[in-house]
């Protein structure tokens, strides 16, 4: 044997080894580079001295039987060679995991034991390819696993179930309180449906417009509607409350945010079960009286001003806006008369008087 | 002798995965698969799917991204079941979710995500009819950290809230306020409530007002259909000057010089959508405008040209 043939030789005979016991006590020698890709087993070695001889073998985990290191030694072999391609290393890994379920299964466990990531990302991957798009019930079958789970628990994250019998009562009394608030509602409709029947004649509306006849049911209305936008700003909370105070410092335009009655408010708090106990606190007294019983005169005083002020507007503003409206009427008539709680916010964006011309208009046409 | 009931003890032996093993492959799985799938497996496995790790992201998009939408989208029950779903992902991530991307949820999940979410990055809640201002205020003072937000088709947010998101979360580069198309709404019909449909906000120069005055670092802005005016894209324009990408198909109140004046002054803009309507001169009578110019000035698009 030439010295060339030596030099070539040496190295592979003196390779040094490591000595492995795998879970049923056999004991295999391997080459320690490629044994050492295992974090643990490099661990071993370098700072517990292991391995060294057939006595003090790496006791491997539970997990690893002969059949799996053998499987991952070839892996391991393998990604060891420098310079193979991308490409190699892929067809190689796809081909590799091409065996049974069971096989992946104890293969990603032994992998996983060893701390060789990559090897459990690409049998976790196969794992996950084998289970995408299974039933249960096939699931179960592929895994040999128990049907263990109650139809409650399986049912569980789509009910959202709350074991906290506080918050069951508290969702008992919040419905309590609606019924009470519908019940108040539609008697209140009732008597609203029953005042709200106009007995003037076309003549005394168009009258009304033009300023010669001061009928002060007009002024009635207005004013009404500034009780209850007042009733409702009272009813925000906190935190809209400072988005509000926000806007008005940089946002110039009108509110048209669409108010949830506090019913509603309610109702929503008492789906929350993880909550803070103050959630559920009733921010608002149920009771009927109205909020401007009792109104500053002073106040009272202003806002009978800024209804005249209006009345004054709507009058100077009529003929000039008579030939805009007529042409454009028609398109926004049907949208003001829908009577449904989406369209609060568009209602507000006309200006009062077109909503008295549509008033005149719809009350023509009928 | 062996029992009958030893052969199959030893054959779930090998099926018992670790922890961290299953943890890996169900991270691997899609929300549908997780969800139909693994979850309704056996006690353990559900064990594993509270993992908290498994609850960074939450999309829900591409069981929604089919080409027809549901009408069964729309109702109460169903918004129930996506508020429950993402309540209890919420429950599970342990203030470790950082990704929601959902449709038809409600303020009660919403209020719940500002409580226990204080990490969220992104925050897609499009079509959504009863998110109000009320969670949204919540959100913006609650995930400071919020970069994505797509509020688009969700009706009863107004601009307060916008104000409140850009203030409170001065990372945000990119916001979605797409409203549907109001001026062909067929392809909504019958599947989108008719009152719905019809709630379309109005407010399109007062959301771009709250938007120029409360987000300088947009870096994306998509406003389909949107009815702002040249005064509200002017804003947009000279309060966000670092924007890319500016969305506004459908956006019927602008003109092709509107849009070129605006956004001269966005020196970063590398994508702009404009608004590519084109009405043949056959619709209308020479006499309407008086002569062509007007016209087509009006009317006139740099995709169509006239």
């Amino acid at each position: 044997m030439s010295e060339t043939d030596l030099a070539v030789i040496k190295p592979e005979m003196m390779k040094p080894y490591v000595w492995l016991q795998t879970s049923d006590d056999s004991i295999q020698q391997v080459e320690q580079e490629i044994a050492m890709f295992s974090p643990l087993i490099c661990q071993e070695i370098i700072q517990k001295g292991m391995g060294s001889s057939k006595n003090c073998a790496i006791c491997l985990p539970q997990q690893v039987s002969p059949a799996m290191l053998s499987l991952i030694l070839d892996y391991c072999r393998f990604h060891q060679v420098p310079g193979r391609s991308n490409k190699e290393r892929k067809s190689y890994d796809e081909k590799f995991v091409r065996i049974d379920t069971e096989r992946l299964c104890e293969l990603t466990s032994a992998a996983d034991s060893l701390q060789l990531k990559p090897l459990v990302d690409l049998t976790s991957r196969a794992l996950a390819r084998i289970i995408e798009g299974k039933t249960p019930e096939e699931i179960r079958d592929i895994f040999h696993l128990p049907d263990d789970l109650t139809e409650e628990e399986k049912l569980e994250p789509l009910r959202n179930i709350t074991a906290d019998p506080r918050i069951r009562l508290l969702n008992r009394l919040y419905a309590k309180k609606r019924k009470e608030l519908k019940e108040r509602g539609r008697l209140k409709n009732v008597e609203v449906e029953e005042e709200h029947v106009d007995e003037r004649s076309v003549d005394d509306l168009l009258s009304f417009i033009n300023g010669n006849d001061g009928d002060p049911k007009g002024v009635k209305t207005s004013k009404n509607k500034k009780k209850n936008r007042r009733k409702k700003e009272q009813q925000k909370n906190s935190s809209l409350k400072e988005a509000s105070e926000m806007n008005k410092k940089e946002v110039n335009g009108h509110d048209i945010r669409h108010q949830s009655s506090e019913a509603e408010r309610i109702s929503e708090t008492s789906y929350l079960p993880y909550a803070e106990d103050d959630t559920f606190s009733p921010k608002v007294e149920f009771d009927d009286g109205d909020i401007d019983d009792e109104i500053d005169p002073a106040l009272k005083e202003k806002i009978d001003r800024e209804v005249e002020d209006f009345a004054r507007r709507l009058n100077s503003d009529w003929p000039e806006r008579m030939q805009e409206l007529l042409s454009s009427g028609q398109e926004r008539k049907t949208m003001l008369f829908t009577t449904d709680g989406f369209l609060r916010r568009q209602a507000c964006m006309f200006s009062p008087c077109v909503t008295v011309f549509f008033l005149i208009h719809h009350m023509l046409s009928n | 002798m062996k029992t009958e009931t030893e052969p199959n003890e030893t054959e779930s032996d090998w099926s018992e995965l670790t922890r961290e093993c299953l943890i890996n492959i169900l991270s691997r799985l899609s929300v549908e698969d997780r969800w139909r799938g693994t979850m309704l497996v056996c006690k353990s496995w559900f064990s594993v799917f509270k993992e908290p790790s498994l609850h960074f992201v939450f999309n829900l998009d591409p069981q929604f991204d089919s080409p027809t939408e549901s009408t069964r989208w729309w109702t109460p029950e169903f918004e129930a079941k996506i508020d429950n779903m993402l309540r209890s992902v919420v429950e599970w991530a342990q203030s470790s979710l950082t990704h929601i991307r959902i449709r038809h949820c409600s303020d009660r999940s919403l209020a719940l995500v500002a409580q226990s979410c204080p990490n969220l990055e992104v925050l897609f809640i499009r079509s959504c009819p009863r998110v109000t201002d009320d969670s949204i205020s919540r959100i913006a003072l609650s995930c400071p950290k919020l970069r994505e937000l797509d509020i688009s088709y969700c009706y009863e947010i107004t601009h307060e809230s916008l104000v409140l998101i850009g203030r409170n979360c001065p990372n945000l580069k990119v916001l979605k306020r797409n409203l549907m198309n109001w001026l062909d709404p067929s392809q909504h019909r019958g599947i989108v409530p008719d009152d719905y449909l019809n709630a379309c906000p109005q407010d399109g120069d007062d959301e771009a007002a709250a938007i120029a005055n409360s987000m300088p670092g947009l870096e994306q802005l998509e406003i389909r259909f949107s009815k702002l005016t040249a005064k509200g894209l002017n804003s947009i324009c000279q309060g966000c000057p670092n924007l890319e990408f500016l969305d506004l198909s459908g956006c019927a109140n602008l003109t092709s010089r509107d849009i070129a004046n605006a956004s001269s002054s966005l020196v970063h803009l590398k994508e702009i959508k404009k608004p590519n309507f084109y009405i043949p001169r056959s619709v209308f009578h020479t006499e309407r405008y008086g002569h062509w110019s007007l016209y087509d000035e009006r009317f006139q698009t740099d995709i169509f040209q006239i």
